[in-house]
């Protein structure tokens, strides 16, 4: 009797020790999210002032009815100029330029792609949205302390001055930073976006997907089902199994050898990531796969056979459809960990600072973590948060991908 | 070689018991039974009529056990001739019962007038059939078929003896009107031994297909 | 009497161990055999070598002669989908595809090429699921997967599907082992039906099974065929006395 007390005892400390297990990586895996979506949401939004904009069509030396292409020739140094002056007659050329400062260096091309979007606006007034510069957009959204002393920090008190009467006016707004996800990479903050990141990713991925999903498969159903047992394939079956286990960044030592020095492939481009991925994504697709196969029931493997069914029949008609959902998700908890992968990458030259969103896996590209790792060692304020946004879409991405797995498991998973 | 189920094994066994129970108590009924006719002794033919119970009591043993063999157990091959011939066997030897009772009845009441030639005759039918019914039981636990086949033939002698001994009744009879009542006791306990052999004859056959696996047809 | 399967000294090894000793065992046409005997015994390994189910195990060679229609099936003229075709097999435990009822049952038939037709399959499958019994239960949910039927409706979906492809002989390696009672008696009676067209020759470890359904018996033991012949006699009167301990549970 008392030792079964004893033995109940025993069970529930185990069970606290478990609670007590899962609260705590419950509580890692808050406290990163926590982090991350705190700093990083707002990333997705930027301060931007409403300013009335004279198009003066003298000033920009446009003819009546501009071409889109007069209109990209066209220097708007002089109209930026000329309606700062306007809209801030009070103050002194000094102070004008410290107000101009307020706002993002390039604001003269924002305005041009204003005029470039509504050629009506020509010898109009028109109050529009422009992007505030970096360091006030950190301190509107409450990221940089403003009392600090006022030598310590970039904006001065005659800046803050200003930034309080625009907030008083209504001039402030806060909008959905839609050019993070159109654009490139860029040296500076208010223009950096994760375009150029996401499209060198997917295509890393699709051609990661498709070198090794195929080959994968192949190589699993010949191992697990025609192969005869012997030497030959325990061996090979020990080192698909090592492979597996290879520090990643020994793949792009392989990538950077073989397939950039050798073979002689375009450096930091999507190809040659994927390629290098695959060799490390190839393992984990075989070992899930096989697993899959082995799984399927020797019953229906026979039940065909006794029907006249060829071996190849078999395997495609029966065995693989059977084996598909466990492949499906080894495959996507493969690819999954091939997105979130940084060292293969930096091998092969996949770190660089790309602008251009890449169109093709042949031009050069960065992938996301690569470019995570780049922003958060700029050294400007406004790259903090674009770093935690970019790794929010990240962990997005690897959710989604997730959920997909799972979605595809219950959906092609058989009872037998 | 034993069954692997030991209560099967245990029951299969229960009844060939009870069957050489069965048997060993009619073998004493029979000598006692020709004991009776030679001595007229009433107790021990009350005796003989007592031990008929026991013999019924232990047919409806046997035929329980069979039963429950046959729904429990679904015997096959040897051991489902074995039950099937034991519920055919232990009628007969029920009916053999029956009719040493007859013997033991009608034995103690006959005449001592009565010539010892007759009852001597009598005895010695007596005796063949208590021979052959001896020889029977132990061919049947032996399972020895040409035993079986020859025991079975030496009914006709007994039909022979008891052929003779009814003539020698009849013309007995003829010649004394006083002891018609007992002359015709005399013939039922012979036509009783009679039938005995006659179904010692069936044990045999029996005997023969649980051997077998059929009957023999000769 | 005409025999569908002739054996003549037949062995078979796994590896260095022999699984079947010397065995020649006829099968008549049109009847039910039933191969008996403890577990080991290589009934199931002599079943399984009619159709050739053997060959997916490397390690294990086979000797001898088994010839059905004057064909020696061990031979190379005879390819083995051919003989599968010609020798249909049910399993111990159901295995319909994890497929339609329909597809389970068309699969032989398609990918024999038997017809390309959608009217003629049709016909194929019904046909072959009414031979199985299981066309009234089925007829309205074809579309239904094979393994959401219960296990004796499955086991009889799984007879469907080897009746489909014509075959000569159905094999059957424990058929009812799997099954309850009531499943159980409905694949005996269906057994009795399809001896009428096929010739049959089933495994089993009931010997109740054995005696109820099948006209022959061969009885195995330890590799070696000890008894063979009509099921009532080894039943009621076996000539060998390991065939008798063993039918009468003395052993095995």
């Amino acid at each position: 009797m008392t030792n079964l007390i004893k033995r109940k005892k025993a069970e529930r400390r185990f069970q606290l020790y478990g609670i007590f297990a899962v609260s705590l990586s419950l509580l890692f895996v808050l406290t990163l999210i926590v982090n991350i979506f705190s700093s990083g949401i707002g990333g997705f939004y930027k301060t931007s002032f409403l300013m009335e904009i004279h198009f003066d069509q003298k000033l920009l030396k446009l003819e009546d009815n501009p071409s889109s292409e007069q209109i990209e020739d066209a220097s708007f140094r002089k109209l930026i100029s000329y309606n700062f002056k306007e809209n801030f007659s009070q103050y002194s050329k000094d102070e004008i330029k410290q107000i101009k400062k307020l706002f993002y260096r390039k604001i003269d091309k924002e305005t041009q792609s204003y005029l470039l979007k509504n050629p009506q606006y020509l010898n109009q007034k028109v109050e529009l949205l422009f992007t505030a510069s970096t360091d006030i957009d950190q301190i509107h959204k409450g990221n940089f302390n403003r009392n600090i002393p006022e030598k310590q920090r970039s904006i001065n008190n005659f800046q803050l001055g200003i930034y309080d009467q625009f907030i008083e006016t209504g001039k402030v707004k806060k909008v959905f930073n839609k050019r993070y996800f159109t654009s490139g990479d860029s040296r500076d903050p208010e223009s950096a976006g994760v375009a150029s990141s996401v499209m060198g990713s997917v295509f890393t991925i699709l051609i990661c997907f498709l070198l090794s999903f195929p080959i994968a498969i192949f190589a699993s159903i010949y191992l697990e089902e025609f192969a005869k047992s012997g030497k030959v394939t325990d061996l090979i079956e020990i080192n698909i199994n090592n492979l597996a286990a290879v520090p990643s960044i020994i793949f792009g030592l392989l990538g950077l050898g073989i397939l950039l020095n050798f073979f002689g492939l375009p450096r930091s481009t999507s190809l040659v990531g994927g390629m290098v991925l695959s060799f490390m994504t190839l393992p984990t697709i075989i070992v899930a796969c096989r697993s899959s196969l082995r799984a399927v029931p020797p019953s229906i493997r026979e039940g065909a056979l006794a029907l006249g069914a060829t071996k190849n029949q078999v395997v495609f008609h029966h065995v693989l459809p059977l084996a598909m959902p466990g492949t499906l998700t080894g495959t996507i908890i493969g690819l999954a960990r091939a997105v979130g992968e940084t060292a293969p990458l930096l091998m092969i030259g996949m770190v660089a600072f790309i602008m251009n969103v890449p169109s093709t896996p042949l031009e050069p590209a960065v992938g996301m973590p690569a470019q995570i790792y780049l922003w958060s060692e700029s050294a400007e304020r406004g790259f903090i948060e674009k770093t935690s946004s970019a790794i929010i879409l990240l962990l997005i991405f690897l959710i989604v991908v997730n959920f997909v797995s799972v979605y595809f498991r219950k959906k092609y998973e058989k009872k037998w | 070689m034993q069954h692997t189920d030991k209560n099967y094994e245990n029951q299969i066994n229960l009844i060939n018991e009870n069957l050489v129970k069965m048997g060993s108590i009619l073998e004493q009924q029979f000598s006692d039974a020709l004991k009776v006719v030679a001595s007229r002794d009433q107790n021990l033919a009350n005796k003989v009529i007592e031990k008929d119970d026991l013999i019924n009591q232990l047919n409806h043993d046997i035929s329980d056990l069979v039963f429950q063999i046959i729904a429990m157990r679904q015997p096959m091959a040897d051991d489902l001739r074995f039950l099937f011939c034991s519920i055919k066997i232990i009628r007969d030897l029920e009916r053999i019962g029956d009719h040493l009772t007859t013997v033991a009845k009608k034995g103690y009441r006959v005449s001592t007038n009565i010539p010892d030639q007759l009852i001597e005759k009598l005895e010695v039918l007596g005796g063949k059939a208590s021979v052959m019914t001896h020889d029977a039981l132990n061919c049947l636990f032996e399972r020895k078929l040409a035993q079986a086949d020859q025991i079975a033939e030496r009914d006709d002698i007994i039909d022979t003896l008891h052929g003779n001994f009814i003539k020698d009744v009849l013309s007995y009879m003829k010649e004394n009107d006083d002891f018609i009542p007992d002359s015709l006791a005399l013939i039922q306990i012979s036509k009783g031994i009679e039938r005995i052999g006659d179904y010692v004859t069936n044990i045999m056959e029996e005997v023969h297909f649980l051997i077998e696996g059929k009957y023999n047809n000769s | 009497m005409v025999n569908a399967i002739t054996t003549e000294n037949v062995n078979v090894f796994y590896g260095d161990k022999q699984a079947i000793n010397n065995i020649s065992l006829n099968f008549l046409k049109n009847k039910v055999t039933a191969l008996i005997g403890p577990s080991g015994c290589g009934k199931s390994t002599f079943l399984r070598c009619l159709n050739r189910m053997n060959d997916v195990i490397e390690i294990c060679r086979v000797e001898g002669k088994i010839s059905i229609n004057d064909q020696d099936i061990y031979k190379d003229q005879i390819e083995v989908e051919q003989l599968r075709e010609k020798v249909g097999m049910v399993f111990q435990k159901p295995n319909p595809f994890p497929k339609s009822i329909y597809d389970n049952v068309a699969y032989g038939p398609r990918i024999h090429g038997f017809t390309d037709k959608k009217n003629e399959m049709d016909e194929i499958v019904a046909t072959a699921l009414k031979k199985a019994g299981l066309f009234e239960e089925v007829k309205d949910r074809l579309n239904d997967l094979g393994t959401s039927l219960s296990g004796g409706q499955q086991q009889r979906l799984c007879i469907a599907r080897a009746i489909a492809v014509k075959p000569e002989v159905i094999l059957m390696d424990e058929p009812c082992s799997a099954l309850d009672p009531i499943a159980t008696s409905i694949i005996e009676e269906l057994i009795t039906e399809l001896k009428e067209s096929y010739t049959i020759i089933i495994v089993t470890h009931s010997m109740q099974q054995a005696a109820r359904v099948s006209d022959k018996t061969a009885f195995f033991h330890l590799g070696n065929l000890i008894e063979e012949g009509d099921t009532t006699k080894i039943f009621t009167k076996p000539d060998n006395q390991k065939t008798n301990d063993y039918i009468t549970g003395r052993f095995g």
